[in-house]
């Protein structure tokens, strides 16, 4: 506002300062008046009365304005373009009058309009539409002489704009801007205006309607303009109008309509143009065309207008055209480009109405047979049609400025109510802010019952449950892994018991030995030694029965766990060795395998292991171990092979064939190391398997060897068929076609080659084929093909459908987005009013800015921190309980951060919940740690004793099957000797036998006793009560007792089960200390034992094993106690007998 | 040799026959003054007379080693009986360490040539430590063991070079000691750095080529006590 007062002031001050006096002011305004009139009349006359108010108007800006604008009007009339812009320049830049402003911008933009400027179209028009509405806003305060010029100006403004698009062939546009003129043109204000506006109707495209409606109508306002200009000698309306009215005769379906319709107006022009008729045409009505154009022609050379001269030639030419005078039509369209060419000296080309030309002579010269010539010019038409497509894409844009200009008003309305808009949103934004740190205050506070940490608490719970129930998985696991540890920590013990019985022959033999040795010495007193060697035999023979007795009941028992299982997971356990082979400089290859076999898994890997170790033993620095897996039919071979010393023939016979063999003597004796039982451990294994079931009659184990070069150990398992499947990924391709741009070739070819029926036929085809949006550029070079095809073949209707098919397309691709920037410069551009939105803008800003700076910044500040700190806490909890310690140590650092206690407890409680909750999943998972270790540790113990087990077994078995046969062979020999007598070769023959049992039987039982290293005892203090309490649920009878002694309850539970097992009717339990032992009396009512009973009960003659068994147990306690000396005692009481047992007692 | 007393302690019945056979045979001058199968049985035969020689089983009836405890309450009672020990426990050599430690004369292992005539003579003679043939021979080879290990700590010294400092930085680094623990040793009058030095030339003297790779002290000292250059039983520190 205030900028608009300050200009104000200076225009008044101006007209104040002048001192020009009031008949100086009347003779420019009417020099002016003059050079407006004559404008369209007499251009020269117009330009000298232009010149006459300039001279005069030294002191009056006004005048002098109005002089310049008429002056640059003729100018543009005469197509010095350069100069008219110099002259409106000049206006622009010392002027204060915003009518001739606008007089001046109108006519800059009609200049930019005529020489094809788009852009420099558009800020003209903006500038004045801008200045337009400014004006008519004080519309009232205008004297006669500016309402007249604003008149000018404001017709001139619509018109010019509908010329404009009408050229663009924007129609629309067009169309509504001419209807904005009507609204103000005026016959009697000003004629010329007036024609001018009733000769934009008629010149076609912006009247609506049935093509003859349009044709009659548009007749009608040409004619109209013809007759009242020819009256007034508005020589330039007079000759535009016959122009246009040519081109309407030389169309002949538009000449029949104006014939029909408006018969007396023709006439009364063919009349008048008779004279004009000079042409030697085919029919009259071309004639009275041409005679039209000829007049319009020596009018505009008359009025000195050289553009409007070479449009009338043009016009004249395409009447030659259409009549098919084509040399009369060459000669029209050469004078209009001579004109043309003459004009283009200028730095502003016409570019559309060169196009036009060009494109007229590109027609006839083809029309004419002149190939080469019609292209050169057809080409030069394109060119032009490139150069002004980006009028097009002004245009559009156009509109939206128009808007933009015509809402300003609007916009500063909006303005101001978006300053109080934005003045009440800070508000409301700074109290929602406040509201919001109150929230987020209250959230923080409360944020033990957010959803976040109820749900961080949740998933701790579940962790919790989680671990508890892991952990209740663990321990259960490790009771079953007890409970079989248990399992075979029993079973050792009844192995050992049953070796205890074996190893009982021993003394006999040695004594059998002894005896036979010195029954050479005693000559014929041999009869009390051999009976003693008979009595052994006997006795041996006794322990021997007991023993296959006791073997026997263990028979039909499953005791192999088979089941199905990856060979590769007992690979892969033995390849952990691969290091320890490593730091012996063996290199242990263990490759994959996917075979699956069924057999007893800790079995398949001892033995597996035994061959390794065999196979290390044997194989020197250097070498190399392979364990490999093949399939044969139904079985698995699983073999080691080493690249070691290897077996003499004979040794391999020994390992394949013989059931029993001395391990110490194969293998190299050099290596001083023993072959060992393995081997003979594995073939018991094998043998077991074959003896379980059919199905693993096929299981085997063998040696191969060659001595120097290595050996192979190889057993067979029964194996487990598993599938595969396979699938397959098919893939599937699509070939784009290159059909289109292959008949683009053929097309352009055929043109080239002067085809042009096959080039017509090829783009026509190639046309129906491409897709519109993906290949637009394909497509305009197809139109412009098919477009030189036409025109060359001479068929007009065709080319002028392709080629305007072309022009479409061209212009619809060419769009592109470079002009937006322009334009958003123009929008920016510097005006008055803007200065004042500027101001309001830079006042709002700064408010807010105070605003910001006062209220909002510490606002958002603490909201900011609070939204931070609430966010950490978000997300801390929701890293809950994966990242736990993160966690704890973010909450930390939010509760320190925090200085109010109200926020900072809640924080601080909540992370100590958590971290309790935690500590308890993290000790939960230390007991299941432990209790996976301990299960780990069941598990490898079970193992190991299973194997013993098993091996004891076969080893016991193998002892019972190879030795049963000699104590009664011998005993046989004995009797025989008894009868006979001793001599020499009986004597010896004894001694062979007796020698070699003793060999065979320590051999085997050294194999067997290797398998029992280790005692399987654990010993803890037990309560006697508890023992006591095991019994009593077996129904044996207790006393109360609160001793306690040194053992392993599980192993004192056995023994307990030994008691209950030999049945001892109304059996009851007592417990007595004796200085530092305790002693456990089981009694019972039964009848008494006899001393032979009592004395052998607990020896290998016994008939029960269960006695050993309790034998066993103490024997195991007294060795793990350091060998007290325990006692396990039966004798006789006053009733019945008792069995005791000493244990050492706990403190 | 005077006729004496004896009483035979042995559960399993042939096996006493065949020790009362051998007595009759073959020491005419022992008086059998009664046998017994159990502990029980044993004293209850004691009261009824003292002999002058108890051969005693170790293991009677379910208790296996309780002729230890026997021994030694008789050796207490009787300081001047004779006392015999039987035993099957060919592999428990604590066994026969307890047993001698109870206070029995002699150890009779039940294996090859058994009792023999000489063995009775020797204990009535008075003599301690009568042990039959298949258990010198045991102990021979215990024997042999520890003097054929301690030969080859002798010839380690010899073939690996091993002088006194050697020995002595192997001995302190096997007790955990720094080199700049043992380069402050009276007896060592070494420098850390030649210590170190001296590492790597044992390393390089006790190890193969394609051994030496990675040995740390800590190996070092392994070996040392593999090839018996220094001996964990006797591994003591020298004064500071």
């Amino acid at each position: 506002m205030k900028v608009k007062a300050t200009l104000l002031t200076m225009l008044v001050l101006l007209m104040a300062c002048s001192q020009v006096d009031e008949h100086d002011m009347a003779r420019i305004e009417e020099s002016n008046g003059l050079a407006y009139r004559l404008r369209y009349s007499d251009v020269s006359a117009s330009l000298k009365a232009a010149k006459q108010a300039l001279a005069l108007s030294e002191g009056d800006p006004d005048g002098k304005a109005e002089a310049l604008n008429n002056m640059a009007y003729v100018a543009y009339q005469q197509m010095k373009f350069d100069q008219s812009l110099h002259l409106l320049g000049h206006v622009h830049a010392f002027s204060r009058n915003q009518i001739e402003l606008l007089c001046a911008d109108v006519l800059t933009m009609k200049v930019m309009q005529r020489i094809g400027r788009g852009k420099d179209f558009f800020d003209a028009r903006l500038r004045a539409g801008r200045r337009l509405s400014r004006i008519l806003s004080e519309e009232n305060q205008l004297s006669e002489h500016q309402n007249h010029r604003l008149h000018y100006a404001l017709t001139e403004f619509h018109i010019v704009a509908s010329t404009y698009y009408y050229y663009l062939g924007q129609d629309s546009a067009a169309r509504s801007e001419i209807q904005e003129a009507s609204r103000y043109v005026n016959l009697d204000a000003d004629t010329t205006q007036w024609l001018y506006y009733q000769y934009m109707l008629g010149s076609g495209g912006l009247i609506e309607g049935l093509p003859e409606e349009v044709t009659v109508a548009e007749f009608n306002h040409l004619f109209r303009v013809y007759t009242l200009a020819k009256a007034n000698g508005y020589k330039y309306f007079e000759a535009n109008a016959l122009q246009s009215l040519s081109a309407m005769i030389a169309d002949s379906v538009r000449a029949m309509n104006v014939l029909q319709q408006r018969a007396d107006a023709y006439a009364f022009l063919y009349g008048e143009h008779l004279r004009w008729q000079t042409d030697d045409l085919p029919s009259p009505r071309m004639q009275f065309a041409a005679a039209l154009s000829r007049h319009s022609i020596a009018l505009f050379r008359q009025y000195n207008d050289l553009f409007q001269t070479a449009c009338a030639l043009r016009t004249l030419g395409e009447v030659y055209f259409t009549a098919g005078s084509y040399h009369a039509a060459l000669a029209s369209f050469g004078k209009a480009l001579h004109l043309a060419r003459d004009h283009s000296r200028s730095p502003y080309q016409v570019t559309p109405w060169l196009a036009g030309i060009h494109e007229n002579l590109s027609l006839t010269y083809s029309a004419l047979g002149d190939k080469a010539s019609a292209d050169v010019h057809r080409n030069t038409y394109l060119d032009l049609l490139d150069e002004s497509r980006q009028n097009k894409e002004l245009d559009s844009r156009k509109a939206l400025l128009k808007q933009e200009a015509r809402s300003e008003q609007i916009q500063f309305v909006l303005l101001l109510l978006l300053v109080v808009l934005v003045a009440v949103l800070a508000y409301l934004y700074g109290r929602q802010l406040r509201n919001r740190s109150r929230s987020f205050e209250k959230q923080v506070r409360e944020i033990a019952s957010s959803h976040e940490s109820r749900q961080a608490l949740l998933r701790l719970e579940q962790l919790q449950q989680e671990s508890d129930e892991h952990l209740e998985e663990s321990r259960e696991e490790g009771e079953v892994a007890a409970q079989r540890l248990l399992a075979q920590q029993q079973r050792h013990i009844l192995q050992r018991t049953k070796l205890s019985v074996a190893y009982a022959i021993i003394p006999y033999l040695d004594r059998l030995i002894a005896e036979v040795k010195k029954l050479d010495e005693m000559g014929e007193n041999a009869s009390p030694r051999l009976s003693y060697i008979q009595e052994l035999c006997a006795g041996m023979m006794v322990v021997n029965d007991r023993l296959t007795s006791w073997i026997q009941m263990q028979q039909g028992r499953l005791s192999l766990h088979v089941s199905r299982f990856s060979l590769n997971e007992v690979f892969s356990a033995v390849a952990m060795q691969q290091s320890s082979f490593a730091q012996q400089q063996i290199n242990l290859e263990v490759p994959a395998t996917d075979l699956q076999i069924k057999a007893d898994k800790t079995l398949t890997l001892f033995m597996v292991n035994t061959l390794l170790d065999n196979a290390r033993k044997f194989t020197p620095a250097g070498g190399k171990v392979t364990i490999m897996a093949h399939s044969i039919e139904n079985y698995v071979e699983i073999s080691v092979k080493d690249t070691g010393v290897g077996l003499s023939q004979a040794d391999v016979q020994t390992l394949n064939d013989s059931k029993v063999y001395d391990p110490n003597r194969i293998g190299s004796t050099k290596a001083g190391k023993g072959f060992g039982f393995g081997i003979m451990n594995c073939k018991g294994i094998i043998n077991s398997y074959k003896k379980l079931s059919a199905l693993f009659s096929g299981c085997d184990f063998g040696v191969e060897s060659t001595e120097g070069q290595g050996s192979r150990f190889w057993f067979r398992l029964p194996r487990v068929l598993s599938l595969l499947l396979v699938c397959a990924l098919s893939l599937s391709l699509n070939a784009m076609p290159q059909r289109c741009y292959e008949l683009y070739d053929s097309t352009f070819a055929a043109n080239l080659q002067g085809r042009y029926a096959e080039a017509y036929a090829f783009s026509a085809q190639a046309i129906s084929e491409v897709e519109a949006p993906v290949d637009t550029p394909l497509l305009v070079s197809l139109f412009n093909e098919q477009a030189i095809a036409a025109q060359a073949l001479g068929d007009w209707e065709a080319y002028r459908e392709s080629n305007a098919e072309c022009v479409r397309l061209h212009r619809l691709y060419s769009t592109d987005g470079t002009l937006a920037s322009d334009c958003q410069r123009l929008e920016k551009m510097t005006s008055d009013s803007r200065v004042l939105y500027v101001l309001i803008v830079l006042l709002l800003i700064a408010s807010l800015a105070l605003f910001y700076r006062i209220v909002l910044r510490s606002r958002l500040r603490h909201r900011a921190s609070l939204d931070d700190i609430y966010r950490q806490l978000v997300a801390a909890l929701q890293s809950y309980p994966q990242s736990a310690a993160a966690s704890d140590a973010a909450l930390q650092g939010i509760a320190d951060h925090l200085e109010q206690p109200q926020m900072k407890q809640p924080v601080l409680k909540l992370k100590q919940t958590l971290a309790e909750g935690m500590e308890k999943v993290r000790r939960t998972e230390e007991n299941i740690r432990e209790a996976e270790d301990k299960t780990q540790r069941q598990r490898f113990e079970h193992d190991r004793l299973y194997v013993m087990n098993q091996i004891l077994d076969n080893a016991l078995s193998t002892i019972k099957h190879e030795t049963m046969y000699f104590p009664s062979r011998i005993k046989q020999l004995a009797d025989e000797m008894q009868q006979t007598g001793v001599d020499a070769a009986s004597h010896r023959n004894l001694l062979d036998l007796t020698a070699y049992y003793r060999h065979i039987y320590m051999l085997l039982y050294e194999q067997a006793q290797r398998q029992t290293d280790q005692s399987p005892l654990r010993l803890q203090v037990v309560e006697v009560s508890r023992l006591f309490a095991y019994a009593e649920s077996n129904g044996i009878k207790c006393n109360a007792t609160n001793l306690k002694v040194k053992g392993d309850e599980m192993q004192l539970r056995l023994l307990i089960d030994q008691l209950q097992a030999v049945a001892m009717a109304n059996a009851a339990l007592e417990v007595e200390q004796r200085d530092s032992m305790i002693y456990i009396i089981c009694s019972a009512e039964e009848q008494k034992l006899t001393q032979e009973q009592l004395s052998s009960l607990f020896s290998p003659q016994t008939e029960r094993l269960e006695y050993l068994v309790m034998r066993q147990v103490v024997r195991e306690h007294d060795a793990a106690c350091g060998h007290p000396g325990l006692r396990l005692v039966a004798e006789n009481t006053e009733r019945g007998y008792r069995i005791l047992f000493s244990l050492p007692a706990a403190s | 040799m005077d006729k004496f007393k004896v009483i035979i302690v042995e559960d399993d019945k042939l096996e006493l026959k065949g020790t009362q056979q051998i007595l009759q045979t073959e020491v005419p001058e022992a008086e059998i003054i009664g046998t017994a199968q159990g502990e029980s049985d044993f004293w209850k035969l004691l009261r009824e007379g003292q002999p002058d020689l108890v051969l005693l089983d170790l293991g009677l009836g379910g208790s296996t080693t309780v002729g230890v405890d026997i021994c030694r309450q008789l050796r207490t009672r009787y300081a001047d009986m004779k006392i015999l020990v039987f035993t099957g426990e060919i592999l428990n050599e604590r066994l026969w360490i307890d047993v001698l430690g109870a206070g029995a004369d002699g150890i009779i292992l039940k294996t090859g040539n058994l009792l023999q005539r000489d063995d009775i003579v020797q204990v009535m003679h008075g003599r301690h430590l009568v042990f039959n043939e298949p258990f010198l021979e045991k102990v021979m080879a215990r024997f042999r063991k520890v003097v054929c290990k301690e030969q080859a700590s002798v010839d380690a010294f010899l073939e690996y070079e091993i002088d006194e400092y050697d020995e002595r930085f192997l001995r302190h680094l096997a007790l955990g000691y720094t080199k700049d623990m043992i380069a402050g040793l009276r007896q060592m009058p070494f420098s850390t750095k030649s210590l170190e030095k001296r590492q790597v030339d044992l390393t390089n003297r006790l190890f193969p080529e394609r051994e030496r790779s990675g040995v740390n002290a800590v190996r070092l000292v392994v070996r040392a006590i593999q090839l018996h250059i220094i001996d964990p039983d006797n591994l003591v520190a020298d004064e500071q």
